[in-house]
This record gives structure tokens, sequence and C-alpha cells, in this order.
């Protein structure tokens, strides 16, 4: 092999892609289907056409499936296939006690936007596993102003509400620095929490007249979690799996159980590190096509070399896998 | 295994295969090698793999006219090819998927690798981005997919003189830019 075959061999061994195979059947089958009743109104069109010149005008407006069917069918698919993926940090139980695991879901694009970010943030969870320190209306916006990302918290939540810990105060204010620093494509950018302009001086008992920076992934991350599969992704054949951890030696250990909690597929991912932060895993293909279809449990773990016998045991993240 | 086995037509032309399991078998030998082939195109992984996703849906919907692994294979390529240059031409479509990529969404961080490996990668994608389109996309299928030039003229639907022309310019261009890179000894 030439010089620069190897070279550009390199760059891409690394690429894993995501296994878009469901996915891809769906659009498939959402097109053939299209072009099914695109063949069905293509004279009704043309009679349209004939009286008249504002044929696109008039299907854009129409509400009836036809608007889906004929010059609008390219825009509208493409707009929905480009909502982008937001990383939005919840609060989920560990051995270390309460850590932020990421979720991804889609929200309004072009790009990710720190404003949108937090309305999605105060909606559930899509893994029940999951839970939030904000309700929703407590966080009232946020922009990028001067490379600052200015967030509009509600004046009141100065102390720590009832049940809070200090700790719980300062991961609250740490799940809203990583979702906004996500969707702004900049871990380094400093967070004011501001209302009515001003920066507030304390959130949830927490010193805020000043800027914050994300907090030590290893202090405030769950130290195993999924990134894909998002939650009752459905799959047929195979799918593969993906996520950070920061794990003993960098293993990953992962199962799938069965509906009724059997083991039925294991192994363990390797990660490059493990000491500083976390690192990516992936599974690589699992092949589920012989087991029966239903919901199946996806379980990431840090190893624990001990047994359980020394300190405090595996962080586990789990989604939920529907088998077709 | 080779690049050309990645992508090359790996089982003889069969006939009366349905849409649906051409695309699944498509998918199960191709999608990994040309979403690679997408990034050295592209350099942003989310893109990349947006643009064979849509490829393969439209390849889908040709098949009737296709109806074969190796006419689908060619169509595949040269869809990936040129949906990944019309996105390079709407730089906002590219920007969107970086945005969404964000600092937590890649695929691998830098640390994952060896710094010299990791640097090397890097090196090879910016100057594959630094080079004009064409020379790009002629490198890419000759090097990385090892095609011929007959094949290389056919899937960009240039002459094969001006595949001659990309080829020579290109790597010339290439190589000063990997300069550093060509001479580690490792390569």
């Amino acid at each position: 092999m030439d010089d620069l075959a190897t070279l550009m061999r390199e760059a891409v061994e690394d690429v894993e892609p995501s296994d878009r195979r469901a996915e891809l059947r769906e659009r498939v089958a959402a097109a053939s289907k299209r072009r099914r009743v695109r063949y069905g109104v293509t004279v009704g069109l043309l009679a349209a056409a004939a009286v008249t010149t504002g044929v696109a005008v008039a299907v854009h407006q129409s509400d009836g499936p036809e608007a889906q069917v004929s010059h609008g069918t390219h825009a509208i698919d493409r707009s929905r296939d480009q909502r982008p993926a937001y990383a939005l940090y919840y609060v989920g139980d560990t051995p270390q006690g309460p850590r932020l695991f990421r979720e991804f879901r889609t929200g309004p694009g072009p790009g990710t936007t720190p404003g949108a970010a937090l309305d999605l943030l105060q909606a559930d969870p899509d893994d029940p596993d999951y839970a939030s320190y904000w309700s929703p209306g407590q966080l009232l916006g946020a922009e990028l102003v001067d490379d600052v990302i200015e967030v509009d918290v509600d004046p009141s939540l100065a102390q720590l509400s009832a049940g809070m810990s200090v700790a719980d105060g300062e991961l609250a204010l740490q799940q809203v620095v990583y979702t906004v620093q996500a969707a702004a494509g900049d871990a380094q950018l400093p967070v004011q929490f501001v209302h009515d302009g001003n920066p507030v001086a304390e959130v949830f008992g927490q010193p805020t007249s000043e800027p914050l920076t994300s907090a030590p992934q290893l202090d405030v991350l769950a130290l195993a979690s999924i990134s894909d599969p998002t939650e009752r992704r459905v799959v047929v054949d195979s799918f593969s799996a993906r996520g950070r951890a920061s794990s003993f030696e960098g293993n990953v250990p992962w199962e799938l159980r069965a509906p009724d909690g059997s083991l039925v597929r294991s192994g363990t991912s390797q990660t490059y590190g493990w000491e500083d932060h976390l690192y990516p895993w992936a599974t690589g293909p699992i092949d589920v096509s012989d087991l029966e279809p239903g919901d199946y449990t996806f379980a990431v773990m840090t190893d624990d070399p001990s047994g359980g016998e020394e300190g405090a045991g595996p962080t586990v993240d789990t989604r939920t896998v529907v088998i077709k | 295994m080779t690049a050309r086995s990645l992508l090359a037509t790996s089982r003889p032309l069969e006939v009366d295969l349905d849409a649906d399991t051409a695309l699944e078998q498509l998918y199960a030998a191709h999608w990994r090698g040309l979403v690679r082939l997408a990034v050295l195109l592209l350099r942003d992984r989310g893109a990349a793999e947006e643009v064979v996703q849509d490829s393969f849906v439209a390849m889908h919907g040709r098949w009737r006219s296709l109806h074969d692994h190796d006419k689908a294979l060619a169509y595949l390529r040269r869809t990936v090819v040129n949906r990944s240059r019309s996105a390079l031409r709407h730089r906002g479509v590219v920007e969107r998927y970086v945005a969404r990529q964000g600092p937590a969404l890649t695929l691998a961080d830098p640390a994952d690798t060896p710094a010299l490996v990791s640097d090397r990668r890097s090196a090879v994608l910016d100057a594959l981005r630094a080079l004009p389109t064409r020379q790009r996309e002629v490198l890419v299928l000759r090097h990385y997919l090892d095609l011929s030039e007959t094949e290389i003229a056919e899937t960009l639907g240039i002459s094969r003189g001006s595949v001659k022309a990309h080829a020579s310019r290109g790597s010339a261009a290439l190589r000063g830019l990997l300069a550093d890179q060509l001479h580690e000894g490792e390569i």
C-alpha cells in the first residue's frame, strides 16, 4: 500500500459509526409510502397547477397529508432530520452519591443553543432512573454574551430548597453549567447566573456573583454512562453501544438482560485511560438476532476488581432496549 | 484487509433481490467503510453519518433501476461523494453537525489515542480539507478506495484526463502538507 493510502487508512481507522439500521429502515419505509402516495396525487397536482401558479405555496399551506408528498417533501424531511442532539445532564444515584448522567435528546435547530438546552432540561428525562434539581420555570433563559454564558434564573432560588444538601446545591449548578456549555460547544466558557441582566449573589446557597466554570469530570459526573442507545431505542438484529467511563484499568463491563432479568449477553469494553477524566468506550456490534422480541436492559458499569469487598461498588448506568 | 476489500464489491451479481434486502446487505457490508470515506471528504463524523444515511435512502429509492450490488455500490459511492461536496458547499450544514457534536459528543477524545497517532490523524484530515474539492475527491478515491482512473472518472463524472491532472497536482500538494508525517519514519 502506498504511503498516502496508509495515512488515510490510519486517519479514519478509529471511526466506528453508530448503528443507524433501525432509523434507516424507518426512513426507507416512510419514503416508499410517500412515493406510492405521490404517484397517486400527481394528477391532482397537475390539475391544481392549471388553476394556480403557486403550487408550492398552496402545498405548504395545506394541512392535509398531501402536504407531505409533493414539493414540500424534501424541505420537511430535512428540517426534521437536522434537529440537533442536545447533551442534557441529569442527576442519578451512584456509589459516590448523586452524580450527573448525560442524556441526548433532539431539540430545535439548526445548531444547539444554551437557551433551548435549558428548556429541554426542565422537561423530564427520558431515562426514568434520572431526575433534575430544576423544575419548569426556574431557569428562564440563557444566551452567550461576550464569551460568557448568561443563565437567567428565578431569583427566589437563593437558598437551598428543603431536603437539599450543600453537595446537592453544588451539583444543581453544575447540572446547568455542563448542559449550557455542551450546547454552546465549548466546555471552557464561564457561566454567569443572572436575573434581569444582573448577576445574582447566590443560587441554592452557592455563591454565584462571579462566573462559574465546570467542575472536574471525576468530581461531578457518573463514572460510567451510556450515550447510545438512547432510552427505549428500537433495535433489529444487532446494535452497538457507546458512552464514557472512568473505570479501573480501563475495563468497562457491560451486560444485556432479558425481560425476565436473565443475562443474555455480556462483555467488557476497553478505554485507553481512566485516571484523569472519562474516556469513551464502545461495545462494537452486539448480535441480538436470535433473541425474542421484548424490552431488554442494557447496563454498563465500572469495574470492581474486589467484587464489592472494597470501595463503594460499581457505578451502573442502564437503558431499556426494545428488540423487535 | 486492504482498503479495496473494504469497499469493493464482495458478492456476485444477484438478481431478484428486493430493495429492502439489498439495503440490509449493503448496509452490513459497507456502512462503516462509506462513513469512513465521508469522514475523509468532510472531516466531520456526524455529518459523514448523515450523508451516508441519506445516500442509502436514495439508493433504496432507485433500486428498481440499479438492481445489482455492483451498480448499487457504485451509486452509493457516487452519492456519498456528491452529497459530501454539497454539504461542504453549504458550510452551515456541517457547522450544525459540529455544533451538535459539541465537546461532549466527540466519538473519541484525543486522549484516547497515543498523541503521535492522534496528531497524525488530525494532520491528514486537515491537509485533505485544505485541498481543492476535486483534488481531495480524486486522491481519496484513488488512495483510500484504491479505484482505477476509469472508476474515479465514472464516479465523479469527469474525464480520465482530468482525473490524472487532479491526482498529480493533488498528490504534490498533499505530500507538501504532510511532509512531517511522511518523514516520521513509521510510515
